[in-house]
């Protein structure tokens, strides 16, 4: 087994969803209070010594330079903070830089995380802003949205593989069936393959239901040395792998549109880093933005063969009750998708499910499991492994 | 010593009075308010009521980007021609264009103007159900991207002469301009080249169709009947 990179002793996530009211710095409080809560061995002023923010645009709040004013809200001040931006691998890419700051031995303690708050605008205006991470002029200019972006990813695959749409409303239908057992999930409600089908077309083959909502939430994690982490808590997390890859920005530049390029070469990576091979994977928190990710999220990471992802939705391998329970947090699907906040809220639900404190979603005795993160079209893909420390 | 020259402009169209007064129009005005009772709370199931103010603030932005060293291709689009650039060392050919190769072992290379073909073959698609604000009443629309023959990448772009459920992976397509273009990547569209080779079955198609209905209804009632340039 290889050596812990970093250690997670506390999580702290906001319930998501449209959070009318707040500001994206009073949900980054939201949850950090929450990670403070759950460790009374931390005395956050005195330990933490440097913040990692991950948060999209400033578009949405009208606000730039958010790392310092977090640190500030937190009561932090002076540490150093530091703000990532990797469209929807934000926080996925904040959590590598912790990683760095903790394994060059100038960082011990560090809180990292990530927000955003989306529900404010226009739904449409939403589109626009997310739609920056896309190609300028080459795909925005032609109004391709993200949803059409994973769209084309998802005719390729049909063509290719055979991938139906049933197969893609049945991630939905899964995930959904997970955030009903999640109090913080934006959709607590379960909904069938035909609520799918029939919901309103929005880049078909993609519909309502098969994308991730606009959200607003904050996550963050509190991560130390590994040798630290015992002072902290019983039952550490161990990040053992951790592995990044980028592809062009440009869906058009790709020589196959029907595979995330960054999540197999990162995979691959982080495997080779933690020591274990895929099928030492207990559960796994993916990429859901839209259902088709889910599906390629699979074969990038080798739980299937290329083209096999739809054929393992319909197998239920990935169900809570499967061999991988894939999104057991409901996914960005039901749980939401503030896009700054996903990466850490995906290794916080890991973090839960290794320590045994995922309430009625809890799977028994997993030991490993896996993040995995992208941003924009796959052009940053962030994959993390960790191991419950006993 | 050698001076820098300035810079010298060769063509202007500027843009109409009506734009003149965008920012100060757009920005900083508070120009409405609301006060709500929310809720507060981490969890759905332990919440409190919370009182809320919220205002309404309009801004938005004229820019002015520049092409940069591709910016050959758009003149050029606006004469109706197709440009791509080729690599002089491995020869892949860009379409949209690159100003410099994409490997590194060609050292970056700069590249050179090619005339592209008015055809190519469709690789992927995608009927948009809705988009940004400025492209909802064009709703529900295709879009595809295709390689221009000869190209090693793809390019974007709507296809238009076509139902929905008629469209293919892999057909080939041909490359149009609209009528006036304005030296923008939307200045081209395409047109299917065959008739559709009906891989969907009728059912398929029914359901597409179906699917697509609302879409329909909701844009003829915001916006009317509706034509686009194509």
């Amino acid at each position: 087994m290889a050596k812990p990179l970093a250690s997670i002793v506390s999580v702290g996530v906001t319930r998501f969803g449209a959070r009318e009211g707040l500001y994206g710095r009073e949900l980054f409080v939201e949850a950090a209070q929450e990670a403070f809560a759950a460790c009374p061995n931390l005395s956050p002023k005195k330990d933490i010594d440097g913040l990692f923010v991950g948060q999209m645009s400033e578009s949405y709040e009208h606000q730039a330079h958010v790392a310092p004013m977090i640190a500030d809200w937190l009561g932090l001040l002076p540490i150093p903070a530091f703000r990532s931006e990797a469209a929807c691998a934000s926080s996925g890419v904040a959590m590598r830089s912790a990683i760095f700051a903790i394994q060059s031995g100038m960082h011990n303690i560090v809180l990292v995380g990530g927000v955003e708050k989306m529900t404010n605008l226009p739904t449409a205006r939403v589109t626009e802003i997310l739609g920056m991470a896309s190609d300028y002029p080459f795909e925005q200019w032609h109004g391709i949205s993200f949803p059409a972006i994973f769209a084309m990813m998802a005719t390729a695959h049909m063509a290719k593989y055979g991938t139906t749409e049933e197969q893609l409303a049945r991630v939905a239908v899964k995930n959904h069936e997970n955030g009903v057992l999640n109090p913080k999930a934006h959709f607590q409600k379960s909904i069938t393959v035909d609520d799918v089908l029939s919901s309103r077309p929005v880049a078909w083959p993609l519909k309502l239901y098969d994308c991730s909502p606009i959200s607003d939430g904050a996550s963050c994690l509190v991560l130390t040395a590994p040798k630290l982490a015992r002072n902290f808590t019983d039952t550490p997390v161990h990040i053992v792998g951790s592995a990044q890859a980028q592809d062009t920005i440009g869906l058009f530049e790709r020589s196959d549109v029907t595979t995330m390029n960054v999540t197999k070469l990162a995979a691959k990576k982080a495997y080779e880093m933690a020591g274990v091979r895929v099928e030492a994977i207990d559960v796994a928190e993916v990429h859901d933005c839209f259902t088709i990710a889910e599906i390629m999220a699979y074969e990038g990471l080798g739980f299937c063969k290329p083209g096999q992802g739809g054929k393992l939705i319909d197998e239920g391998i990935t169900s809570l009750g499967g061999k991988i329970p894939v999104n057991t947090s409901g996914g960005l699907k039901a749980k939401g998708h503030p896009v700054g906040a996903t990466g850490t809220a995906q290794a916080c639900e890991i973090y839960l499910q290794l320590t045994g404190q995922a309430g009625k979603r809890q799977l028994k005795g997993a030991k490993i499991g896996l993040t995995q993160n992208i941003g924009g079209s796959a052009s940053t893909g962030v994959v993390q492994i960790y191991r419950r420390g006993d | 010593m050698r001076e820098v020259q300035p810079d010298k402009v060769i063509k202007e169209k500027k843009p109409d009075a009506k734009w003149a007064d965008w920012g100060r129009l757009g920005k900083w005005n508070v120009v409405g308010y609301r006060i709500i009772e929310g809720n507060k709370g981490h969890r759905l199931d332990r919440l409190e009521r919370a009182r809320y103010m919220l205002v309404n603030r309009p801004w938005d932005v004229m820019y002015e980007h520049s092409y940069g060293l591709v910016s050959r291709f758009f003149e050029a689009l606006m004469e109706k021609k197709l440009l791509g650039t080729k690599c002089p060392k491995c020869g892949d050919v860009f379409c949209p264009p690159r100003a410099h190769c994409w490997r590194n072992k060609c050292k970056l290379a700069e590249t050179q103007w090619i005339e592209m073909p008015m055809r190519g073959t469709l690789h992927c698609f995608t009927v948009l159900g809705f988009a940004g604000e400025a492209f909802l009443s064009d709703l529900p629309f295709i879009l595809a991207y295709v390689r221009v023959q000869g190209a090693n990448t793809l390019i974007a772009g709507r296809l238009v002469r076509m139902e929905p459920e008629d469209v293919e992976c892999d057909m080939n397509v041909e490359i149009r301009f609209i009528e006036h273009p304005t030296g923008t990547p939307m200045d081209i569209y395409f047109v299917p080249a065959v008739p559709p080779m009906g891989r969907r079955s009728e059912q398929e198609k029914a359901r597409m169709r179906k699917q697509l209905e609302p879409i329909r209804a909701w844009v003829k009632e915001r916006f009317g009947e509706h034509q686009t340039k194509h």
